[in-house]
């Protein structure tokens, strides 16, 4: 992978707050990350982490019930934030598109699928005539694999199975030419086949079209298989951020390790290092790192002291005032860390 | 020697009741396997595959077409209603979705304390009582009594879910992809909890799953299904090594994990119409990378044994499966995962 100087997206110092009956609670905390073109960037984490509120500030969305307190979402040098609604929309399904986890959610049941994907591309002027417009879906039902594509895009959702809804799906998000696909857990509802062959079609739909694609997901094995570098998410915070298999074969932050060692894996063993332990509980969240509560290597410092990611020297950033003397887990494999790119 | 707790001879389970009539389609074809006190048995298949279906039949909730579901040696191939309520307590089933399994306006404690009152009788402070007991068990604290679903995370109603089938005290739960809604870390905790439960009280546990990786951290045994047939049984460490199935192979090379190399095969989406019926054959035959030619889609073929109790149902000999496949996660010195319970 070759990556261009500018970034194609900057995210800085992103602040997130949800309204919770009668208060601001804090979901994003100053979350800085940048994504190439080209690239493809996975974001983990575990439910409720503000992993998927972060990824749709991509699109200058806010969620309703939650206000962007501080922060800048750099798209090809413009911020998105504070844009207006009619100039976010020309964002919004054009140069940046959404792939949902839900794909039966996010079709209209009523309505031919083909029909959907022609609608979506008038609506940003992508397509010459109607009749172009209709040519192009065909043509993209092909590319995403669909069987049959002249008599699929006549279907109606219900007709087609989740895996050929997902491809409905993607196809849809592509029908604009994104520079950016943004992925909400994509493959999660899917069987592991159906989620093996989706993959490999992002794969390649990205290799040809050179796009860029952030992908949240909790799924590490998926993020193995998929993503050049792996942003984790504790809380709201960003902890680690490293290219994928240095992510894999050195994992620094505890919770990362954690993480890691929690999946279970095909050989029977786990990842080695200490599993998690505890659950998240946002309302006790020390003023420093806020994984400390459940840390087995956290000092008093770490309670009081604010972490903020630094360099570790291999290519990664950790936010951790201990990893230096926490080391890497032992007692992994290498046909366990070896990741495949 | 004795019984084993349950066991299924020849089931085959249809929809659509008796109107179906005899020509109706069967979703569960001749499906026969045991279940030993103690154990844990994994149904592992895609969707459609009949998992639901079989776990479905076992509880009652639908009456087989044929066949038997013995239950220590009794017949209890019966819809739920017609059931004695010994055997309704004694076969719980916990569902994949907790938001939908618990009623959103009852407390939590109503939702655990039903089953004492229905079972045992249990009322006040007795009720109560056991009601802390079993959220301590699945390590919930007392603050959770007052509580409604919705002031509950996901894997924290999954939890209650699971002490509400436990409140029966049951020798066989039906777990149905409990824990594939769930983050790694609470899916850990929910493993570690059943894994714990089982030797404390012997229960046995037919877990459906399609996370292969889970099925190998917990399962004691495996039994592979597409379509509605059994394709391969054997014990978890037989199907997590060749030689297994095609299907089981190409399952297990679709598992997005590290170092692991993904499955090599189509990317397309398959033409294979899902609900197409395959009188003859091998189901799997128009999917299979090692199909060998017009037998597989003539001849279902028949069981072959591939040392010990492990059985596959494949045209190619489980000796010439052995040598085309191979994974990375086996290693000849790896350990066994778990001690296999030895069933009757």
């Amino acid at each position: 992978m070759t990556v261009a100087a500018a970034p194609l997206v900057e995210v800085a110092g992103l602040t997130v707050d949800f309204y919770d009956r009668d208060h601001w609670v804090n979901v994003v905390n100053d979350v800085s990350f940048t994504l190439f073109a080209g690239e493809t960037l996975g974001l983990v984490g575990e439910s409720g982490c503000g992993k998927t509120t972060t990824a749709y500030s991509l699109f200058g969305y806010a969620r309703p019930g939650s206000r962007v307190r501080d922060g800048a979402v750099r798209f090809e040098g413009r911020n998105l934030i504070g844009l207006s609604a009619r100039e976010l929309r020309a964002i919004r399904g054009g140069a940046v598109c959404l792939v949902p986890q839900n794909p039966a959610g996010s079709l209209t049941p009523s309505m031919r699928v083909g029909r959907q994907i022609v609608e979506a591309m008038e609506e940003h002027g992508v397509s010459g005539s109607h009749r172009d417009a209709e040519q192009r879906t065909v043509e993209l039902f092909a590319q995403v694999g669909l069987p049959r594509p002249q008599t699929m895009v006549e279907r109606y959702p219900h007709e087609l199975s989740g895996g050929q809804q997902q491809r409905v799906i993607t196809a849809m998000a592509l029908a604009c030419d994104p520079k950016l696909l943004v992925l909400d857990e994509p493959t999660t509802a899917l069987d592991v086949t159906t989620q093996s062959r989706i993959l490999r079609l992002l794969a390649r739909l990205q290799a040809e079209r050179g796009m860029s694609m952030l992908y949240v997901t909790h799924n590490l094995g998926v993020v193995a298989q998929i993503c050049d570098r792996v942003a984790v998410m504790y809380a709201g915070e960003l902890v680690e951020v490293a290219p994928t298999e240095e992510l894999f074969r050195r994992p620094r932050h505890p919770y990362t390790q954690g993480l890691l060692a929690s999946v279970p894996r095909l050989s029977g063993q786990n990842g080695g290092g200490a599993r998690l332990r505890g659950l998240l509980h946002r309302e006790e969240l020390p003023p420093g790192c806020r994984f400390a509560p459940r840390c087995g290597f956290a000092e008093e410092a770490c309670f009081t002291e604010r972490q903020v990611l630094a360099a570790t020297g291999t290519g990664g950033e950790v936010a951790c005032r201990r990893w230096e003397d926490i080391g890497e887990p032992r007692g992994r494999t290498p046909a366990e860390t070896g990741s495949r790119r | 020697m004795t019984a084993p707790l349950l066991e299924l001879q020849r089931l085959e389970c249809a929809y659509g009741g008796r109107s179906a009539g005899p020509a109706g389609r069967s979703v569960v074809h001749d499906v026969s396997f045991c279940l030993a006190a103690g154990e844990t048995l994994a149904l592992v298949g895609e969707s459609g595959s009949g998992k639901t279906t079989i776990a479905r039949s076992i509880a009652g909730l639908l009456v087989p077409r044929s066949g038997q579901i013995l239950f220590e040696g009794h017949d209890i191939g019966m819809a739920a209603e017609r059931r004695p309520r010994d055997l309704l307590r004694e076969i719980q089933f916990v569902f994949q979705n907790p938001d939908s399994s618990l009623n959103p306006h009852r407390r939590i404690a109503y939702a655990i304390g039903r089953p004492l009152e229905y079972f045992f009788g249990l009322s006040g402070k007795a009720r109560d009582r056991r009601i802390a007991e079993l959220l301590d068990d699945v390590h919930l604290d007392l603050g959770y009594m007052r509580r409604y679903p919705s002031q509950l995370s996901g894997g924290e109603r999954q939890r209650v879910a699971i002490a509400r089938a436990l409140a029966a005290e049951p020798k066989l739960m039906l777990c149905d992809e409990i824990v594939s809604a769930l983050d790694v870390s609470v899916q850990a905790a929910i493993l570690d909890l059943l894994r714990e439960l089982q030797e404390k009280r012997r229960m046995a546990f037919l877990f459906i799953a399609h996370d292969l990786a889970v099925v190998r951290w917990l399962a004691h045994r495996v039994v592979v299904l597409y379509r509605g047939r059994m394709m391969e049984a054997g014990t978890a460490a037989d199907t997590f090594s060749p030689p297994v199935h095609p299907y089981t192979e190409m399952l297990l090379h679709s598992v997005p994990e590290l170092g692991v190399e993904p499955f090599v095969g189509t990317e397309a989406e398959t033409a294979v119409d899902p609900l197409a019926d395959h009188d003859a054959g091998c189901p799997f035959a128009p999917l299979c990378p090692r199909r060998i030619g017009t037998v597989c889609d003539e001849e279902l073929p028949a069981w072959s044994s591939a040392g010990g109790a492990h059985a596959l149902r494949c045209h190619i000999p489980a000796a010439e499966l052995a040598e085309l496949q191979s994974f990375p996660w086996n290693r000849p010195e790896e350990p066994p995962v778990r001690e296999e319970v030895t069933s009757a």
